[in-house]
């Protein structure tokens, strides 16, 4: 298992860094229906809003770590599409550094809303517009959703 | 079944409704409809209704103060016969609202009543595009809505 996380004073995971976490690893983002908007030109896109960290204090963007979902013993396209969700995107954690941003990792416990993930990472930043124009135009792959384009992807990105 | 609860809902051709639950209690209140208000009015139901976690991850159903901020912006924001916005949930309750034209792109995002963060890129000239923060004057958002509607309305006079 993944070394725990930092956690603040009231038990909350604090921004961080994880070691584990290396530069050539793959964060995965998965990616709702709901999140799938049609531009100008007609084609389906992922929306700006995917990208985004939660409310509340220490709030990232969740993200899956795929690193740790094979040493978990789990399939990393089957965890990230259980039960419905229907596609995925992912980043290298060094290009995600690179754009100043922290990826740590934070497990989550099952509660009665919502099941347990022990791959669960955030990704920290200000997730300013400029930050997210480069997700969305460095977003790869990693369970394509059918007639969704992603905006001018680089293919040599994900693998750091 | 909770019974505080506020909806809207269409009621015919020519009003929309805003139907407020209190206890057994119900306060309706009627508005003019517009092209896009039904279709709009539609989704927000349905972005209200999403279930905990609907992201993925702990997604929140999208929030009744942040639609209904939404909804009355666009009312001042968007002609009648204006384009309907596409409607995005956030994971936090909030909202995106987008227009996305061949040449234009504008996107707001409610982040809560009087919390609008608005954005536009128009051409290849500026790919950051502008991004204004907003909270109680719509004025120039206004004004870019006008502005992608310039195109429809010339065709339409055309015609």
């Amino acid at each position: 298992m993944p070394t725990p996380p930092p956690l603040d004073a009231a038990g909350a995971v604090v921004p961080h860094d994880h070691d584990e976490i290396e530069a050539g690893d793959r964060v995965i983002r998965r990616i709702s229906d709901r999140q799938i908007v049609t531009d100008g030109a007609g084609a389906r896109r992922i929306s700006s809003l995917a990208y985004q960290a939660s409310g509340g204090a220490n709030g990232g963007m969740s993200v899956d770590i795929e690193k740790f979902i094979v040493e978990g013993g789990d399939e990393p396209e089957q965890w990230v599409t259980t039960p419905r969700w229907i596609g995925s995107v992912c980043f290298s954690a060094g290009f995600l550094r690179g754009l100043q941003f922290q990826i740590g990792y934070h497990p989550i416990e099952e509660t009665s809303e919502r099941p347990a993930n022990p791959y669960h990472g955030e990704v920290w930043g200000t997730f300013s517009r400029a930050q997210k124009i480069a997700l969305q135009q460095n977003a790869n792959w990693f369970v394509p959703i059918p007639d969704v384009e992603l905006d001018q992807p680089l293919a040599d990105q994900a693998t750091g | 079944m909770n019974a505080n609860r506020q909806e809207w809902t269409s009621t015919g051709s020519d009003t929309h409704t805003r139907v407020i639950h209190i206890g057994f209690h119900r306060a309706i209140v009627s508005r003019p409809t517009r092209d896009w208000h039904k279709e709009v009015t539609a989704t927000l139901n349905e972005l209200a209704a999403l279930p905990r976690g609907w992201d993925g991850y702990n997604g929140r159903p999208v929030r009744f103060d942040c639609a209904y901020f939404a909804l009355s912006m666009l009312e001042a924001i968007c002609p009648a016969d204006g384009p309907a916005p596409q409607i995005v949930p956030g994971s936090n309750g909030d909202l995106q609202l987008e227009w996305h034209m061949p040449n234009e792109d504008i996107e707001l995002h409610v982040r809560g009543p009087n919390k609008v963060t608005a954005w536009r890129v128009a051409g290849a000239t500026d790919p950051d595009g502008e991004e204004l923060q907003l909270t109680n004057d719509f004025t120039q958002v206004a004004a870019w809505i006008r502005a992608i509607m310039e195109p429809a309305v010339a065709d339409a006079a055309a015609a």
